[in-house]
């Protein structure tokens, strides 16, 4: 069996069996070879990412200046990237580097069949924009990778589907769930509206709807769960699928949300520069990579890649992006390597997607980790709706609280010990209450901890 | 592996994932659509195959004035035929009508995503030529059922292949296997060659390029065995025999599978429908390609056949917007199947039986599928090849192709091997030749032929 759900019929006339035509037929092919690959042997997978990779670096060393230049300074032939061991060779690029290059980082030229490309422009969360083309065959890629996300999680086309996000303009109802999904597939009905939407405003408007799949950033979720845990009816009863998107959803939220909506939480890893990196294994806490589009890397400070359990930073290399050369390209987020899933895919894998180095504790010796608060003891001392932890410096951490009711100085007290052992944070930790909801940091997105110290990436 | 992880590329610069578009991307897509509709409920197959009939037939009775006149005649509309329970309320089409109807048989629009669309003419065993369109999409479904016979049978894609053909050219090595598979997957390299080559050079052909499957008509099948069986070993790494173009007897493919040790794996097709049926390996039953063609077998009452009862072919293409193929007699005969252990839910034929031409007709004015009682022929002689006709209700002969000539005693033998397995009342002359027999114009060979006319009316088959 395909396990792949009807496709919607792009000629007149032909119901069934259905035949896509156009863009629809591309990607219903490729979303049926991803099923099939995802489970070649890893030695597979790296030997076909290095034969593409060598294309694509060719390709590159032709058309793009700055790649030229990268290639000359790492003391590499035009040819020497045909291999995924061979990347390795060529340092890793930062956003600078980017910026940097200017308009001589792109390919001056382009195969036709790539035609047409966009601009994407990410603000960055240090603020540093980086500018890129990507072409008509990333978004192939990003289709595929969408609907594998929504194969593996068994998610039912016919439903109705709710999106939340801070890029959605205005509120719309809209007769199928749009691209790519509404391209390929029968659809049930969706509904969109702005991140910037009132909490209350998205209970009633999803009150109202009934849909069956929810998707908003972590921190909305977040605001919705806690509305719906504080009336008696509860969240409502038509959702099935939590998908989370755009923000790191950290352990402590997972579990908080998980535990208040009594749904599991299916998460993707994804950037404005590459498309979907990762997808969460459903029922799995293990996220597979893209590997038949990206080489995903996580490396250590060193630049050794990092083992099973070890934390570094993501570097990824865009296989198919033939305006603009992502190869080796450090993301600047942090994950842990995973290692097989249970699953049978053979796609690597990451435990945990850390976030920004911004994300992280910085600890006395200069290492870093990713911090938890203790989320889950919090009730116990008093009602929390939100709560974010910015480190000042290496003895010093803002615990910001917003309670239900004000709260006491021995509440207080008890909230910056129980941070103090989630953390095992010698320091001081300065407790400030607050009534209002506290600000999304970047691009509608909410973080639960912020390191202000040397938060360079 | 269904899919495959490798494969031709359309887009420049992309090898791995392989990205297919237009044409390609539509075959890759609708064959794994064939995929998972094979496994659906017949219920739910049904009700498919009735949406889909009730666009066809609204889409004919607006452009094909034949097909608008056969509704009307029969008192349905297009919307009637929404339902597959319905369809057996529009009377058969036969040969002879497609032909009367002309040029108004045609739809005189179809949508632009069918096009273009090409004819093919039929000769037709009874010396009735018919001529049919076929659209784009026809031809989409013809490469995905083809394909999908790939993948049933588990041929390596990577192997070498045979075809030999009436319609190849005298001979040609290719680098791959050519549309449609090579349109999806890496293939090993093709050698066609036609089928009018002595079998001796056929043989060492093969030989010489050492397939992985050949592909032929079945007598020609049988001849390629005989020759490996007198060597004592077929061609090294030769795994799978493919039949297309005429019946496969049962006495034929027993014969061929003693002979090499291979199964022959058939596939049934005529021009008019493309590929109608294919044999399932778990089972050698043959799964109907029920997403594509609705097939009927109807006894000579127009009723439907039960399991293991033996009627006429009736055919509804379900994607040809340029020809009304709506319940027509495609002239074969099958025995209906049961279900298959492979779990398929796609009807079954078990038998295909040819055309009415290949059935012997005893003077009481019963049909009878021939059996000759070739597996005996041995015990008298060596026999290289052997055609039976029926010339009148008391008189068969039997043409037999040897080496050397038969005593009259050893000819006389043969004759009443043949009388007796068919149970014949009357007098079967045997014609000896030193030279194969020869084809018809079509490339086919058939091994009972009736000539009888003016028969008694046919009577239910046995």
């Amino acid at each position: 069996m395909s396990g792949i759900p009807r496709f919607r019929s792009g000629l007149d006339g032909i119901v069934w069996p259905p035949v896509p035509v156009g863009d629809a037929a591309t990607v219903a092919a490729l979303v049926a070879r991803l099923m099939a690959s995802e489970r070649l042997p890893l030695a597979e997978i790296e030997a076909a990412q290095g034969t593409q990779l060598a294309r694509l670096a060719t390709h590159h060393a032709r058309h793009s200046p700055a790649f030229r230049t990268r290639l000359a300074a790492a003391r590499l032939s035009r040819s020497a990237l045909d291999s995924v061991a061979a990347l390795r060779r060529l340092p890793a690029m930062s956003r600078r580097q980017v910026q940097d290059a200017g308009k001589g980082f792109g390919a001056a030229q382009l195969p036709i069949s790539h035609e047409p490309t966009g601009e994407v422009t990410t603000s960055g969360s240090t603020g540093e924009p980086v500018r890129l083309r990507k072409t008509a065959v990333c978004r192939l890629l990003w289709a595929a990778c969408t609907i594998r996300d929504h194969l593996w999680h068994g998610r039912d086309f016919a439903g109705r589907m709710t999106s939340i996000r801070p890029t959605n303009p205005s509120y719309i109802e809209m007769e199928h769930w749009g691209n790519p999904v509404g391209e390929l597939f029968v659809t049930g009905p969706a509904q969109a509206m702005p991140g910037t939407t009132s909490i209350d405003e998205q209970v009633a408007a999803i009150d109202r709807f009934q849909p069956e799949h929810l998707l908003c950033f972590p921190n909305n979720l977040k605001a919705l769960a806690d509305r719906w845990t504080a009336r008696p009816e509860g969240r409502p009863a038509s959702i099935r699928h939590l998908r989370s998107v755009g923000a790191m959803l950290s352990p402590d939220l997972r579990v908080r949300l998980e535990d208040m909506l009594g749904l599991p939480i299916e998460d993707n890893y994804s950037s404005a520069e590459v498309g979907i990196i990762a997808v969460q294994c459903p029922g799995r806490e293990l996220y597979h990579t893209m590997a038949e589009s990206l080489v995903v890397e996580v490396l250590a400070d060193d630049g050794r890649p990092c083992t099973e359990g070890e934390v570094g930073r993501v570097v990824v290399t865009d296989l198919h992006n033939f305006a603009s050369p992502m190869l080796r390209y450090d993301i600047g987020d942090y994950a842990e390597v995973g290692g097989p899933c249970t699953c049978g895919r053979t796609l690597p894998t990451l435990r945990r997607i850390l976030g920004r180095k911004r994300n992280l504790l910085m600890k006395a010796d200069g290492s870093r980790f990713l911090p938890r608060a203790g989320f889950e003891t919090f009730h116990k001392i008093a009602p929390i709706q939100q709560y974010q932890v910015v480190q000042h410096a290496l003895d010093d951490i803002e615990f910001k609280l917003v309670a239900v009711e004000p709260l006491t100085p021995a509440q207080e007290e008890a909230f910056a010990d129980t941070l103090r052992k989630a953390l095992q944070f010698e320091g001081r930790i300065r407790v400030v209450q607050s009534r209002e909801y506290l600000p999304d940091s970047i691009a509608g997105k909410y973080e639960d901890f912020i390191c202000k110290l040397d938060t360079a990436g | 592996m269904s899919v495959p992880t490798g494969g031709p590329s359309d887009v420049e610069g992309i090898v791995w994932p392989p990205l297919l578009v237009g044409d390609s991307a539509q075959l890759a897509a609708l064959v794994t659509g064939l995929e998972g509709t094979q496994w659906c409920g017949r219920t739910e197959l049904e009700a498919a195959q009735g949406e889909q009939l009730g666009r066809l037939a609204l889409h004919l009775s607006r452009h094909s004035p034949a097909f608008a006149a056969r509704l009307r005649s029969a008192g349905l509309s297009a919307a009637d035929l929404g339902r597959i329970d319905r369809l057996a309320s529009l009377p058969v089409l036969r040969r002879r009508q497609l032909q009367d109807a002309g040029a108004d048989f045609f739809a005189r629009q179809v949508p632009k995503g069918h096009q273009p669309i090409g004819q093919t003419k039929t000769s037709g065993s009874t010396g009735e030529p018919v001529t049919v369109q076929r659209t784009q999409v026809c031809r989409l479904f013809w490469a995905a059922c083809t394909v999908r016979d790939h993948l049933w049978q588990g041929r390596d894609f990577a192997g070498r292949m045979t075809s030999i053909r009436p319609t190849n050219p005298p001979y040609v090595e290719l680098e791959d296997w050519g549309y449609p598979v090579a349109t999806l997957y890496a293939t090993g390299r093709a050698q066609a060659m036609i089928s009018t080559h002595d079998i001796g050079e056929q043989a060492a052909l093969i030989d010489r390029f050492l397939p992985h499957s050949v592909l032929a008509f079945p007598t020609n099948l049988r001849a390629l065995a005989d020759i490996w069986k007198a060597r004592g070993e077929v061609p090294a790494g030769l795994r799978h025999l493919r039949a297309v173009g005429e019946t496969v007897s049962e006495e034929l493919r027993a014969h061929v599978e003693a002979t090499t040790g291979l199964g022959i794996e058939d596939n049934y097709s005529s021009q008019e429908a493309g590929v109608i049926a294919l044999q399932c390996p778990a089972s050698g039953l043959y799964h109907v390609m029920a997403e594509s063609l609705v097939v009927e077998v109807l006894d000579d009452d127009g009723a439907a056949c039960a399991e293991g009862e033996v009627g006429r072919v009736v055919i509804t293409d379900l994607h040809n917007f340029a020809s009304p193929l709506i319940r027509y007699d495609i002239g074969d005969y099958a025995e209906v199947g049961g279900r298959c252990t492979c779990g398929r839910a796609l009807p079954t034929l078990k038998r295909i039986r040819g055309r009415e031409r290949n059935l012997l007709i005893k003077p009481d004015g019963t049909r009878h599928w021939p059996l000759v009682g070739f597996h005996r022929f041995a015990e008298v002689a060596p026999v290289q090849q052997y055609q039976v006709v029926q010339l009148s209700l008391e008189e068969i002969e039997l043409k037999v192709v040897t080496a050397a000539p038969l005593s009259e005693a050893a000819a006389g033998a043969l004759g009443e091997i043949v009388r007796g397995a068919l149970d014949f009342p009357g007098r079967v002359r045997v014609e000896q030749l030193r030279t194969r027999l020869p084809l018809s114009r079509s490339g086919k060979f058939e091994e009972f032929v009736c000539h009888v006319r003016d028969a008694p009316p046919a009577r239910p088959i046995p």
